[in-house]
């Protein structure tokens, strides 16, 4: 489970690198109501959890709620790994 | 880290390159002509200029983005058509690059060959009469169709190449509420397979090689395979190309640049500087010393570029020194060189050429708010 956020960590801090020092990175942290994250990562974001984790957002789920920390990004990421193996 | 020394593959790459830019293309171009150079288009074709950063697999020259950048410089330094050079530079990031990075295998396959040999013209149409800086902001819309494809409608302008060009990218909204977030798709149209219209080219101050104009949607209808990534993913289309214009279209400034000041050196040496010829020297040699700092900088932020990190703080700083430093210098230079410059047709199209370096790719204001925002102010 702790994967999922080691590896999201790693790739907030840097490969997109939000102003954020790591300490400061917390599981709840808001990455988009903070402004920490911007629109343009936000979507990069998304298309590294895509490659990364095997999932597929629909357009209408590309939103700020599903984005907003590191725990609803683990989240959305279960939910779907779910429902795909449901499929 | 990037040495900054130029590897023998890098020098051999000037070398060669210079020498096909001032023995072939130089003599098919008019830097006072107000027309699309077509002839040196195609013969840029032959060494895939229009294709430098494309894998050799799509026709391309297959270089990374630190060699996309020297090659640029090479470019920017011998050929004093400075419109031309923004020309190619313009299609080949603003265009190519996205079709490369976002285009499917099919579309590639296609398109990415025509792009690089010269065989094709594009244009990048994002900015529209309502919509700028805030470029998401458009009213262009994408009306997604139950075939899976989409009906673009509106009008954009400012578009580099539009006049003469056979393929577009182009942004339109599918859903105008989201903006960026999911609200732009980014689409390949194609003048012989897509209905759409282009302006006659604007009246402009500088760059007359490359005609800029507005591009008309009607109900244009284009099948789903002509999106490049996802829809609603268009920003991220966007960014990408914009990462690659911001990193090395200023390379074709600083090759202008150096030029400018070279020629300065020769025309002091050659008169009689009167009573201010120190002041002249030093003055030259400062401006040469600016040059060489964000040469240096340029450098690495394309360096960071060709390792394939996102750096937006590094292309904008990159994008807001180089620009504001050609707009500065090339009107410094035809002050301090007086009436010496004024036979030397350059400086003066430079200075014209040189004022739409800080508004196109992002204004500098845009720039800083990237860098702003990055530092998390
Ligand atoms: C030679 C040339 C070639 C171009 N080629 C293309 C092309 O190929 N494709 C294309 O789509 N577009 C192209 N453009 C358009 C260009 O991208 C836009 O002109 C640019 O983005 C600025 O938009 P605007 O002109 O509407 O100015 P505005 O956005 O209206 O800006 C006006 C002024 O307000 C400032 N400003 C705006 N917002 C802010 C802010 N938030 N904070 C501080 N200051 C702000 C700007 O910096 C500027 O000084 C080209 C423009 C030129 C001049």
């Amino acid at each position: 489970m702790a994967q999922i956020k080691d590896q999201l960590r790693e790739y907030l801090l840097n490969e997109l690198n939000l102003p954020l020092q790591p300490e400061e990175l917390q599981d709840d942290t808001l990455l988009v109501s903070d402004r920490i994250m911007d629109s343009i990562s936000s979507l990069m974001l998304v298309e590294y959890l895509e490659k990364t984790f095997n999932i597929s957002f629909e357009p209408h789920e590309v939103t700020a709620e599903n984005l907003d920390s590191l725990n609803i990004i683990e989240a959305f990421v279960n939910q779907k790994q779910v429902s795909a193996k449901a499929a | 880290m990037y040495s900054f020394a130029p590897s023998e593959k890098q020098q051999h790459l000037q070398v060669s390159l210079a020498e096909f830019i001032r023995q072939e293309l130089v003599p098919l171009l008019d830097p006072d002509a107000k027309a699309f150079p077509f002839e040196a288009w195609v013969k840029a074709g032959e060494q895939q200029l229009q294709g430098l950063a494309i894998p050799e697999t799509y026709g391309g020259c297959g270089l990374d983005a630190m060699d996309v950048f020297l090659a640029l410089e090479t470019l920017g330094y011998h050929s004093e058509d400075n419109g031309f050079n923004f020309a190619i530079s313009a299609h080949l990031l603003a265009c190519t690059v996205p079709v490369w990075l976002f285009g499917t295998e099919e579309l590639k396959a296609e398109y990415l060959p025509g792009l690089s040999n010269g065989a094709r013209i594009a244009a990048n149409a994002m900015t529209e009469p309502a919509s700028g800086s805030n470029a998401f902001r458009m009213q262009t819309t994408a009306l997604p169709l139950e075939s899976g494809g989409f009906m673009l409608h509106g009008n954009k302008c400012f578009s580099s190449n539009a006049p003469v060009a056979d393929v577009l990218v182009a942004y339109a909204a599918n859903d105008p509420e989201r903006a960026h977030m999911g609200g732009i798709t980014a689409f390949l149209i194609d003048r012989k397979k897509h209905s759409f219209s282009t302006g006659t080219p604007l009246e402009k101050a500088g760059l007359h090689a490359c005609p800029l104009g507005d591009v008309f949607f009607d109900r244009t209808q284009v099948e789903a395979h002509f999106v490049l990534g996802k829809m609603g993913r268009g920003a991220l289309v966007f960014n990408r190309s914009m990462e690659w214009e911001r990193s090395c279209l200023g390379a074709t400034h600083i090759g202008n640049m150096q030029r400018l000041l070279d020629k300065a050196a020769k025309l002091i040496n050659n008169t009689d500087a009167g009573a201010f010829g120190e002041a002249v020297r030093q003055e030259i040699a400062y401006w040469q010393a600016q040059l060489d700092a964000v040469r240096i900088n340029g450098y690495a932020q394309a360096w960071q570029l060709s390792q394939k990190k996102a750096n937006p703080r590094g292309a904008a700083s990159s994008k807001l020194l180089i620009s504001e430093l050609y707009k500065k210098m090339t009107v410094a230079l035809c002050n301090c060189l007086g009436e010496k410059q004024y036979l030397d047709g350059d400086f003066n199209r430079s200075q014209a050429d040189a004022l739409s370096s800080t508004i196109y790719s992002g204004t500098s204001e845009i720039q800083k708010q990237i860098i702003a925002q990055s530092i998390g102010l």
